[in-house]
């Protein structure tokens, strides 16, 4: 301990006042973060449900059609609903306002707020799921739960933020570490989003495609503004704690930052390419979606190149495993998506698979993988337990990876083709037959989607046992747990 | 597109130049106020005596 | 990057700056857009305007066709289906005779709420009233979504059987009854008919009003 003090960072509070810090403000999240990182697991498992239910059905077009409540465009959006809002949210609530206490240094205040915000959320999202299978869904995307469930998940986004910037206003020390720059913009931005597009589509109905153009300026920046900076607040806090090592680059950081709070705003457009809309508008799109590349590469040379040299160490962490894995995938689906707002490639992959892989490429393989690694850094160091299973670990991780891995490529190869064969009516007249060409690829999807439940499976059991079964060991002192000394298995 | 079209984006594009010149005069003000300096001790923040700085904090669990 | 007004200012400014530049210049760009004549004429002043007596398009969304929306939507057919051609040159829309034209934003004015869809797991739909009309086309819908393999073997569309009463036949039987020859392995037993639903009859009557079938002054239908 002390050779390595010759080491620690000059401003560096006494190490008994630091360890009572970290453990106070782990103990204060203790109950709320169970609870959200519970609800997301459950989330998960229903969503995960849904999921597999509507893939069947693109390749057994017959499988679950007597009652209308099991209708493909229902169940499809329940199953969004219910792993984005579900899963995604909930695990945002729990983990990366953890990631923000501990960096804000200070005993949180005012728990209370977040378990009802928790609540609502929660009640919110079951009332508007169970309405959209009842067949109340408003059919417009990424905001399918009916009115009368929106307000509840409104008042609670609205709760968080304001818990978020109360968090951050009583910090104590100086630094602001740039996790907290992303998980404070996200938390600002996303209530905005939603009431916005809640009131000029649903609430008070804008004229004709002025709707889509909110609706797509809402709906990508669900995923730019909400799942893409919560997962890299995750990702830049992680990947280097866990090494020890500091971010490689951090000036770049701020860089990385502001170009993605820039462009990323403007990105939106490229849903509506070739659609009814002036052309200045798209083409506005197409242009902030290729300046993404600066941040997305930023954001590759901080995580990428702090990993090197210590990949063996890395890889006997899970929670390393799961977040590279994220960090990798956030360059690459980035630099497809950059591709896909050029007005030939769009050409080709609008209307088709090809974007669903897209879609499942972020949400997946970046933003849960990296969430995924945040649940298993936090529970130890909020339970003072240790997961009870590695094998269990390992099954979630390689099911979960090579599962979506199969998932995206699957469907972006079967897209591809499929686009291409829709621009060519020549030699394929007859549409029936490119739907008959997705099958094989529709199959695919499926079996990377079982793989996908083995997965949140083993998550799941691994989660419940270790809350659960009475006896589990205990952590000597402080948050640091692991002391075994076993080889980076398979 | 006609004249009419483009003066319609006239509001948006002053805003533009407004943003443009208010990031311009954060930035500066920020770096005058030394917030963009000593990037090195910003990025240790993380690392505690318990976790310092030099060791890998996770590993797998001894359990089956 | 420590202070928080700062970094309020910046999170803020980004997201007014979108919303400004994405959303509000459409509302005052095409937000207020109105009917119009097919083609405008010279009023011999330098300028256009729309000559009096002619029909204003888009139509008015009404009747059985807007009930049969709600259907549409409760359905949630906009998941595979697809209400927007690209130009001609831009894709194969025109081509494959999926309507005359490229749809503009004027063609959506008078719908309360705009399903432009962005899947194509099925066929677009901005004109399926110009493919499929009449009793024909009723017709062809009915047996389509009681189950889709009937018209489209191979297809991957979802049936809707829950949209039809399999019904006894009464006297003559319904004259709204779908016509499936009885040695088809999808007729019901022999002394009963699949009577459409009204729900069914309202979303057919949706798409067959479903149409592109107008010019705009500013997207012409050419020869």
């Amino acid at each position: 301990m002390s050779a390595l003090q010759n080491l620690a960072p000059i401003d560096s509070v006494p190490s008994s006042g630091m360890r009572a810090e970290l453990s106070e403000i782990d103990a204060s999240l203790r109950t709320s973060s169970l609870f959200f990182v519970t609800s997301a697991i459950l989330w998960l498992l229903v969503g995960t449900a849904f999921g597999l239910i509507a893939a069947f059905k693109l390749h057994e077009p017959n499988f679950a059609t007597a009652s209308e409540l099991t209708t493909f465009g229902r169940v499809r959006s329940a199953h969004l609903n219910a792993v984005a809002l579900g899963f995604g949210n909930n695990v945002i609530f729990g983990v990366c306002l953890w990631v923000l206490a501990r960096l804000c240094r200070a005993p949180i205040r005012h728990g209370g707020l977040l378990l009802i915000a928790g609540c609502f959320w929660n009640i919110g999202l079951t009332v508007g799921i169970a309405g959209i299978v009842k067949g109340d869904i408003t059919s417009v995307e990424w905001l399918e739960i009916p009115k009368y469930a929106t307000p509840l998940l409104a008042i609670s986004y609205v709760l968080i933020g304001v818990w978020g910037i109360i968090a951050f206003r009583f910090r104590k020390g100086d630094h602001v570490y740039v996790s907290q720059w992303y998980i404070l913009g996200a938390l600002f931005w996303f209530p905005w989003l939603y009431i916005i597009a809640q009131i000029m589509i649903i609430w008070v109905p804008a004229q004709g495609v002025v709707q889509s153009v909110t609706n797509w300026w809402f709906g990508h920046n669900v995923l730019g503004l909400w799942f893409t900076p919560m997962a890299l607040g995750v990702a830049y806090y992680l990947i280097p704690k866990v090494l020890g090592r500091p971010i490689y680059s951090y000036y770049l950081s701020v860089l990385g930052f502001w170009s993605l709070a820039l462009f990323y705003n403007w990105a939106g457009v490229h849903h509506l390419i070739g659609g009814p809309i002036p052309v200045w508008l798209i083409s506005a799109g197409t242009v902030a979606s290729v300046m993404m590349v600066i941040p997305v590469i930023v954001v590759a040379i901080n995580h990428h190149m702090t990993v090197v040299g210590l990949h063996r160490e890395g890889w006997k962490s899970p929670t390393i495993r799961f977040v590279v894995f994220g960090a990798v995938n956030y360059t690459v689906v980035s630099l497809i998506g950059s591709a896909m707002a050029l007005r030939n490639v769009n050409l080709v992959t609008h209307f088709t698979h090809f974007t669903v892989g897209h879609a499942h490429h972020g949400v997946y393989c970046f933003f849960a993988m990296v969430m995924f690694g945040g649940v298993y850094y936090m529970m130890p160091r909020m339970l003072n337990r240790e997961w009870p299973s590695a094998i269990l670990i390992r099954t979630h991780f390689w099911m979960s990876a090579l599962g979506s891995l199969l998932m995206v490529c699957a469907l972006q190869i079967g897209g591809w083709f499929q686009g291409l064969q829709m621009n060519d009516a020549v030699n394929y007249p007859d549409f029936l037959e490119i739907v008959k060409n997705t099958r094989p690829y529709m199959i695919t999807r499926s079996v990377s989607g079982l793989m996908l439940l083995v997965g949140h499976i083993a998550f799941a059991v691994n989660f419940f046992w270790m809350l659960f079964v009475p006896g589990m060991a205990r952590a000597g002192s402080g948050p640091t747990l692991f002391d075994s000394k076993e080889e980076g298995k398979l | 597109m006609s004249v009419e079209n483009y003066l319609e984006l006239l509001p948006i594009i002053l805003l533009g130049i407004l943003f443009f010149a208010v990031s311009v005069i954060t930035l500066y003000w920020s770096a005058r106020r030394g917030q963009l300096r000593d990037f090195d001790a910003q990025s240790k923040v993380i690392f505690t005596d318990e976790e310092p700085e030099g060791e890998v904090s996770d590993k797998f669990p001894n359990k089956f | 990057m420590k202070n928080l007004p700062f970094l309020f200012c910046g999170i803020f400014f980004t997201l007014a700056f979108s919303f400004s530049g994405i959303v509000l210049t459409s509302h005052f760009q095409f937000g207020t857009l109105a009917q119009s004549t097919e083609e405008l004429e010279d009023d011999g002043e330098g300028g256009m305007i729309m000559p009096k007596g002619e029909t204003l398009f888009p139509r008015r969304e009404g009747g059985l066709a807007l009930q049969g929306k709600q259907v549409y939507i409760e359905m949630g057919c906009i998941y595979c289906h697809s209400q927007q051609l690209r130009r001609e040159s831009y894709g194969g829309d025109i081509d494959r005779g999926w309507g005359p034209r490229a749809t503009v934003a004027r063609d959506y004015i008078m719908q309360k709420r705009v399903l432009l869809g962005t899947m194509r797991t099925g066929p677009d739909l901005s004109n399926v009233g110009g493919r499929l009309f009449g009793d024909g086309g009723r017709e062809w819908h009915h047996k389509h979504l009681y189950n889709p393999q009937i018209t489209s073997s191979g297809s991957n569309m979802p049936s809707y059987p829950f949209l039809y009463d399999v019904k006894k036949i009464q006297g003559e039987g319904s004259p709204n009854a779908i016509k499936i020859p009885s040695d088809s392995k999808y007729a019901t037993e022999p002394g009963y008919e699949i009577v459409p639903t009204r729900r069914a009859q309202a979303l057919v009557e949706y798409l067959l009003n479903l149409k592109i079938d107008y010019s705009l002054p500013e997207a012409p239908i050419l020869e």
